[in-house]
This record gives structure tokens, sequence and C-alpha cells, in this order.
């Protein structure tokens, strides 16, 4: 059996959601590491080098848009795959976020936590092969 | 002689003229008969002075001579040539020295005196004679004549007194004798006038009047035949004949200076003639027919007035005749009468036709009246003629004009106080009407305005009908009128005011006057009633003006030529320019200096547009270039009254402060939904798990999923609450693409695909081969379509039908969607579109909505420049359909 990319860093301030997405990527037999803040949430993806990163982008200590920058711009982790999950849902806000490397960009109440982990098989997929 | 026989001689000389004095004097007192009194002094100047024979004369005035009238001793055989002799006055001779010395003149030789020449004293030689002069008021009136036939006599100075004595006492009786005769004429004369008046005023018609005087005339004057002829122009015209004058006066137009008559005419003096068989200047025809007839006298009179002839009064007698000053004073009289009654005659036409006159100027002042009445725009024009005042001096004034009463007066009705009060008067004391009111049905006025018909009364001091409170009563006490007349001024059913006419003396209105004010009151109604139009029509102007002018908003009014008609001081505060000076010019040149091209375009398209489709308004945002405020606009087409479009409103209203509050909302409600978003994406995170947890029990599995279905509405209310406010917002901007429309509607019924099976309706699509892409915003278009196809889904019950139709219509690609569900109601339809609205007939369908699916499918197609309708039918379906521009 192929080993794949299981190692999910999820950070989000919310611990309700950081619960929620936590559980539910377990449940399909992922290893969940989890941040709640912007600081956190750098340190444990320079660290750990997780396979995917679920990034918020209203955050304390550091903003998702500074962590998703500071992630590109250091060799080791601008590979990682970063799927941003946010409340803002304005086309500049998109826009940003993408430019800056984004692999997605899904407003957090549109998305089931089904369809969630989808995303995440899609693009660990896709960037897997 | 010895001394007593002298003085015997004496004493007999003494009374002898004592006796001759006291005859004349008795004679001069006791008749007034001049020729027997001359005849008689004539006896006792002869007796007196001893002469052989004497005669008397009397002055004829007409003819300028010494006429005899008696004659004393005179030879009987000269007795005729002296009575037929006249002596000439004024011709050389001694006559001529009575006539310039007025004294007595005496020749002892009368043979060989000059001043004797006349051939009459040749046919009777005489030694002595005496002319004794009778002078009153300066005029010889009259003469003796003695004769001595031998003897040269001289007279004495005693003689000479004597002589001036007698002839003072003859001129006293002359004088007597001739006012006697002059009053007696002239009272024989007012008789004849008096009595010709009195039936002169029973005669209406004027030719009826002349036709009595030529009875008159030939009635007074004893002749056979008399004729009135006026002048018209150069002719004179035949106007008035006695019966028997037919004979003679055939022709019914002569000329002036022609004939007889028409020598009274042209001379303007009496003509008299005592035998027309002997006078050349009558025309011949005439005269054979007037001597035919057996006519010998005539005599005619000139007609004049203001010392112009107008005709002659003339008068035929069959006997000779020699036609007395009287006779031609009677019918001067009698002319002078006539040229009164043609005077009269024509006045009184003249009069006639001025009323008939006035009276249709009063009918086409009405009809004026009418017109300006209906014709609400020129009334306005007539500012100074609608002072109401001034036109009710004007009906005052009119009314004692034309009834020639003595003064009028105009209550006016005053609603507030349900009283007549008296507005204007003429010729009666301001003092007395300035504090009258009078309560409906007091007085005349009150009953004519409470009866709406003329009420009157000849003397209010005698008329018991006539009721006033005692206030009222006090005043119209002091009033000078005794004889009221009043009409109600009737306009339209209403009674505005009465008009009334008075008469200081007790006066019996007659049915004309009557009329003659009720046609004063029709006029005073129509004009008071202009004169109320314009003051409505001012007062509504002016508040105009004043709203025009204090509004918050700013008004312009552009001319079809896009020239500037009218500002408001706003619309000077919002533009920056001062109001008084941009009348007349171009508005673009106004628009040009203070906001951007594009902007500054669409006004001026938006003027065009209404100008030309009344129908629409356009409306748009000015952003003002140098400070930083916005200007809502909207154009608005003007019309005339006739409906015709004449240019456009432009109204202005700051928004900036709005769009600020607007902005601030719109920034709050996304910061609170984003908000929201986090704890929302809890929920049904959570509850997604709970409902993947096998050991669940199958009533608390239905709970979690009421709780998911229930979290999704939120998310889908908080989701259109974060679009409207975008939208709204402006804040969207649009990310065009080459869409093509049927690829964006499949993709969205796939997402709906569940939904629609679930509910069992059958679905159809097509005409998107016909359609080409459109430049639109795909993400916007494709929420237009779900809010639409979610909403058929919805409110169709299950089983229904779907039509999804698209096409192009020029340069519009349309999409429609009809539906077999509920349909719309007409009372929801007119706010289907509005935000948070919901038709009245959606909780017939068990369906959840948050009143903002088609708000936001309006500001969206909106925002992409397309347009958004529906037909609906309640219970039947409905269709939507969306227009959108292909170019974008």
């Amino acid at each position: 059996m192929t080993e794949q990319p299981r190692h999910i860093l999820v950070a989000e301030d919310d611990r309700f959601l950081r619960k929620a997405a936590e559980m539910a990527l377990k449940r399909h037999g992922y290893t969940v590491l989890t941040a709640a803040d912007g600081e956190e949430a750098l340190q444990a993806a320079r660290s750990e080098l997780p396979d995917l990163i679920l990034l918020d982008l209203i955050m304390p200590k550091l903003n998702g848009f500074d962590v998703l920058q500071a992630l590109k711009k250091d060799a080791p982790t601008a590979h990682i795959p970063v799927i941003i999950l946010s409340n803002l849902g304005q086309d500049r806000d998109v826009q940003q976020a993408m430019d800056a490397g984004a692999a997605a960009y899904f407003i957090k109440t549109d998305l089931s936590l089904h369809a969630l982990v989808q995303r995440v098989e899609e693009t660990l997929t896709a960037r897997g092969v | 002689m010895g001394r007593t026989a002298q003085l015997v001689g004496a004493g007999a000389d003494r009374l002898r003229e004592a006796e001759a004095l006291l005859a004349i004097s008795t004679t001069v007192n006791s008749t007034l008969d001049v020729p027997e009194a001359l005849r008689l002094i004539c006896r006792e100047l002869a007796r007196l002075l001893g002469a052989d024979a004497a005669a008397a004369y009397r002055h004829d005035g007409p003819s300028d001579q010494l006429v005899p009238v008696a004659g004393y001793h005179v030879p009987k055989e000269l007795l005729q040539t002296l009575l037929g002799t006249p002596l000439p006055l004024r011709e050389q001779g001694f006559y001529a020295s009575i006539w310039k010395e007025r004294r007595p003149v005496l020749s002892e030789d009368v043979a060989t005196d000059p001043r004797f020449s006349h051939e009459l004293f040749r046919r009777f030689p005489h030694q002595s004679g005496l002319v004794l002069p009778l002078v009153l008021d300066e005029m010889v009136a009259g003469a003796f004549y003695l004769v001595w036939w031998t003897i040269r006599r001289q007279l004495t100075a005693r003689e000479h007194e004597l002589l001036a004595s007698m002839t003072a006492q003859v001129t006293v009786l002359l004088r007597n004798a001739r006012l006697f005769e002059k009053a007696e004429r002239e009272r024989r004369q007012l008789r004849v006038m008096y009595d010709l008046a009195r039936r002169l005023a029973a005669v209406q018609d004027a030719d009826q009047l002349l036709s009595l005087f030529v009875d008159e005339a030939a009635g007074l004057l004893g002749a056979e035949a008399a004729a009135i002829r006026l002048r018209e122009g150069d002719d004179l015209v035949l106007s008035a004949r006695t019966a028997a004058g037919a004979g003679i006066t055939m022709r019914s137009r002569i000329r002036v200076d022609d004939s007889l008559t028409g020598r009274v005419v042209s001379m303007g003096q009496p003509l008299a003639v005592e035998n027309l068989d002997e006078d050349s200047r009558l025309d011949p025809t005439h005269l054979q027919r007037a001597v035919a007839q057996g006519f010998h006298g005539y005599l005619g009179v000139p007609l004049t007035l203001d010392a112009r002839v107008i005709g002659a009064l003339n008068i035929y007698t069959k006997e000779r005749r020699v036609f007395t000053p009287d006779d031609v004073s009677l019918l001067s009289a009698l002319a002078d009468q006539a040229s009164a009654a043609v005077t009269k005659k024509r006045l009184l036409r003249e009069a006639e036709e001025a009323r008939a006159a006035i009276e249709r100027l009063y009918a086409e002042s009405q009809a004026r009246e009418r017109e300006a009445t209906k014709l609400y725009e020129v009334t306005s024009q007539l500012a100074s003629s609608l002072d109401v005042d001034r036109i009710l001096d004007q009906i005052v004034g009119k009314t004692v004009d034309l009834l020639g009463s003595d003064a009028a007066g105009i209550y006016t009705y005053d609603e507030r106080r349900g009283r007549l009060t008296f507005r204007r008067g003429l010729n009666l004391d301001p003092t007395l009407y300035r504090n009258l009111e009078l309560e409906p049905g007091e007085g005349v006025a009150g009953r004519a305005y409470a009866e709406r018909r003329p009420v009157w009364t000849g003397d209010r001091l005698t008329d018991p009908a006539l009721v006033y409170t005692p206030a009222v009563g006090a005043l119209v006490g002091e009033f000078a009128p005794r004889a009221f007349l009043a009409v109600p001024i009737i306009i339209r059913g209403e009674v505005p005011g009465v008009l009334v006419d008075y008469f200081f003396a007790p006066h019996d209105f007659s049915s004309k006057e009557v009329q003659l004010l009720s046609t004063l009151a029709d006029h005073a109604a129509i004009a008071l009633d202009n004169a109320r139009h314009y003051e409505e029509a001012r007062t509504q102007q002016t508040r105009l003006a004043q709203i025009f002018a204090s509004t918050s908003d700013a008004f312009v009014l552009v001319s079809r030529r896009g020239l500037i008609e009218a500002v408001n001081g706003r619309a000077g505060d919002l533009l920056g320019f001062d109001p008084d000076q941009v009348i007349g010019l171009e508005l673009a040149e106004l628009l040009a200096g203070c906001c951007a091209t594009a902007e500054y375009d669409a006004v001026m398209m938006g003027l065009g547009t209404v100008v030309e489709d009344p129908g629409c308004q356009a409306e748009g945002d000015l952003n003002l270039q140098p400070r930083k405020d916005i200007l809502r606009w909207v154009a608005r087409p003007t019309r005339s009254a006739a409906g015709e479009t004449v240019g456009a409103t432009l109204t202005f209203r700051d928004v900036t402060r709005e769009r600020e509050v607007s902005q601030m909302k719109s920034d709050f409600v996304s910061f609170v939904t984003h908000q929201l978003r986090t704890p929302l994406a809890g929920i049904k995170w959570m509850l997604e798990l709970a409902a993947q947890e096998p050991a669940v029990p199958a009533d608390a599995a239905s709970f979690v999923q009421d709780a998911r279905d229930a979290a999704e509405r939120l998310i889908g209310l908080v989701n259109n609450l974060l679009d409207v406010s975008r939208l709204e917002g402006g804040k969207l901007t649009l990310a065009l693409q080459d869409v093509r429309i049927g690829v964006l509607t499949r993709s969205v019924l796939d997402e709906m695909s569940p939904l629609i099976l679930d509910r069992g309706h059958r679905l159809s699509i097509g005409g998107d081969a016909d359609v080409p892409p459109v430049k639109t915003d795909p993400q916007l278009l494709r929420q237009v379509f779900f809010n639409l196809v979610s909403n058929a889904v919805m409110y169709t019950p299950p089983g229904g039908t779907i039509a999804i139709a698209m096409g192009r219509e020029g340069q519009l690609a349309r999409w429609s969607i009809a539906d077999s569900g509920i349909g719309i109601p007409g009372a929801s339809r007119a706010r289907l579109f509005e935000k948070f609205y919901r038709a009245e007939n959606v909780t017939a369908i068990e369906t959840e909505g948050t009143g903002l699916g088609l708000y936001l499918v309006r500001l969206i197609v909106e925002h992409l420049g397309g347009q958004v309708s529906y037909v609906s039918e309640e219970g039947k379906g409905s269709t939507f359909v969306v227009t959108l521009p292909i170019a974008g």
C-alpha cells in the first residue's frame, strides 16, 4: 500500500470548528495537527511540514494572508498546498489569497465536512501524484 | 284889449291848456287802444296850438315807416291820401331829422323848407308845419304832424314846455300800450304753447309729433295748410304736412335755396308773401299748383337748433294776407317748439340707440368674460383688471350712470361670518356704510340674497315689509336713500354678493330698471368670479412658488431646447451657482464644469429621453467634482395644460449623507454577517458529525436533521444579506465574461436536480442555441437563475411543470421560466420585487423564504443592465422574464 500523505494542519481560531474539522479528517484516516492562531500555525507548519494546511484568514496574532505569504516564501513550506477556509467571501479576498498561492478558497458555511474532506483528498491526489 | 280882457284872455288860455292836458292825461290813463288815443291826443294838440289840421303816426318796426293812424280836421278829399301814405324814416328830409334829433321840428314855410321835401307835403300845400316825435326808449315810436294852412306859426317857450309835457304823457301811454300788447301777445303765445306742449307730451311717436305741429300751426294762424321740411344734407325732406297741404307740397324732397321754403332755410330768416301770384321766387310748377288750389298767402320760418338751421315750418293761406309781426312771432315760437321736438326725437332715438349699444356691449363683454373664465391662463395674466374692488367700483359707477339713480352699492357675502358686508358704494356716506352688515333675509339686500331674486322698496319709510335688526336699523335710518332696488349677483348657483341701486327720494322702480340692474349684476357676477379664480390661481401660484423656493430638493426647469427656465434657491446651493444668473442659459453649460463627462452625458441623455418619451423618467447620480457631494437626479417631463411636453424638470437631491449612512449600514451588515458565519459553520459541522454517529436514536437523528435544515436556511439568509448589502453598497465589481446562458442554466439545474426530482416536477428547457454568448458576470447571473428556478420549484405544488425558454430579441437575450405554481395575487404584484416582501399567498405552500430572493434578482439584473418582469395568474402559475443586453 502506497503511503498516502495524510498529515493535515488545521489552523483555526474557533475551537468548535477546529474540533469538527479534526474529527472529520481523523474519521477518514488523516492525522491532524491543530493551531489556534497565526503564529502557532506558522510554527507547526515549519516544524511538522504537513501534507496540507487548512487555513483560516482571520486569526489572532498573525492573519491567514500573512501566514500564507510566509509559507510560500520559505522553500520547505512553499510546496505545501493551502486550502483557505474563511468567512470572507468578497472577490478581492479570494483574489488576494489565490494570488498568494492558495490551492483553493472556500467559505466555511458553504462547505459541509463531507465536502471538505473530499476537497482535501482531491487536492492531495492532485499534488501527490 | 283892456286889462280885464287880457286877464280873461290869459285865463281862458290857461283854462284851455288845462283842459287839453286833462283830456290827454285822461286819455292816456283810460285807454290802451293806441290809435284811438293818438286820435284824441292829436285833436287836443291841434286845439291847444290852434292848428288847422293834424295827423297821428305810429312807427312800424318791420317796415321802419311812420304809418298814419288818425287825422284831425283833414279835408275829406285829402284824408284818403294822408292815411294811405306812410312816411319812410331814415330817408332824406325831415323824417331824418326826426329820427336823428328826436325833438319837435317846426317850419314857418313848408314849401321852401328842404326838410319837408316829401311829395305828400306838395299834395296839400300849407304855410307852417310842426312835427312832434314820440320817443320811447330812444326809439321813435310815433309822431304828430300839425298844419297851419296860412299863418306863419312860431312857438313860445311856454308852448315848448307844454309840448314836452304832452309828449312825455303820450310816451307813457305808448309804453303802457306796448307792454300790455307784449304781455298780451306773450300770454296768448304761452297759452298756445302750453296747450301745445300738453298735447305734445302725450305724443310718443316723433312723426306724429310733427304732424301735430303742422296742424297746430295751421289752426293757430288761421291758415289752410302747413308743412315741415327737415334738412338732410343739401336736401329738405318733407316731414309733416296738414291734410290740405297735400295739394301744394307734393315734392318730398327739395333743394336748400330752392323755392320759398328753400330760401327760408338758406337765409335762416322768416319769409312772408302776401300774394303768391306776384312773387317770382316761388318755383313755377309749385306756383301753378298753389294758384290752382287757390292759395295766395305764404309764411315760412326756419327751424333752428343751436344757431343751425335744421329745416322750415311754413303755412299757406287761401286769402291774400299781410302777415303781422305777431304772426311771424307765433309761427317762430311754434318752429322753436318743433325744433325742440325734432331734437327730442333725435335725442330719444340716440338715447335708445346708446342704451341698445350699451346692452349689446354688455352681452358681448359677458361672452368675453365667460370665455375668460374658461381660459384660465389668459385670466391669470389680466392682473390689473382683476382687482375686485376696482371691478366693483366700475359696476357701481355704471349702475348710477345707466339707471340714472342717486347712488349705488355692492354687498359681498362673507362666508366666514355668514353675513352680507357692504363692500363698495358710490354717492353714499362712507361713515354710515363702513360697518354695515346684513343677515341673509334682512332688509332689501338681505332678502334679495336669501330669495335669490330682485327685491325693492319704493320708500323705506313707509314699507312695512322692511325689517332690520336694531343696530342696522339705526344705520339705515341715517341713510340718505329712500328707495332701494337690490338684485342678487348669482354665479353657478352661488350668491357672492348683492348689487343695490338707490334713490334719495321715493321712487317706483320699473321693470326696465330691474332688468337693467340684473344685467349689471350678471356682469358683476362674472367679473367677481373671474377675480376669485384669479385670486385662487395667484394664491396657488404663490404657494407653489414658496414650495418651489423652500423645498430641500433642487429644481431646474428646462425647456425642450435645453435652456434653463427656472431654478430654485436650493439648486443654486447644490450646484454652486447664482439662481438669478442662470435663467436662459443652457443646462449643458452649467453642468459641464461640475461633474464627470460620463455623468454629464447621462443627465443630458436622460433629459432627451423624457422629452421624447413623456412616459418615462430618467435618474442617476452626479458626483460633484470639486466637492465630494453626491447628487441624485431625476428627470421628468413637464407638460402644458394641453398635455404637450414642453420641457423637463430636473430634480437634484443631496444624497451624500444618505450614501454615507448606507455605507455604514452596509459595512455593519457585512461585519455582522461575517461574524455570524463562524458559529454557523460550527453548528453546521457539529450537526453533520452528530448525524454520522451510528448509535443515535431515530428521534434524535430526525431532530439533528431538522437542526441541519434550519442551519442551512440561516446560512442562506446570511449569504443573501451579504449579497444585498454588497449590491446596495455598490461595492460589487463586475467580472464580465462571455457567458452562454444555456450552459449556466444547466449548471444551476444540475445543482438543483435532487430537489426537482424530489418534488416530481416535469422540466423542459429550450431555445438556448439561438442565443449568442452574453457579456455578463456569471456568478451574479447564476444567482439570478438560481433564485428564479428555486422559486419555481418551491412555489409549484409537486408534479408541476417548469419550462425554461431562451431566445434573442434584437440586442437582448431573453430568459424566461414558466411554472404551474400558486401564482402571485394581484395585490402583491406591485411590491413583489421589494426587499423582505413575500406575497400574500406564500403560506399556502409549505416553504420557507427570506423575502430577499426576488429583491436580489432585481438588484442583480439591473446591475447587469437588464430588466426583469413577470406575468402571473393566481392559482395557475407565473412566468418570470429576464432580459440582458448581449453586448454587456
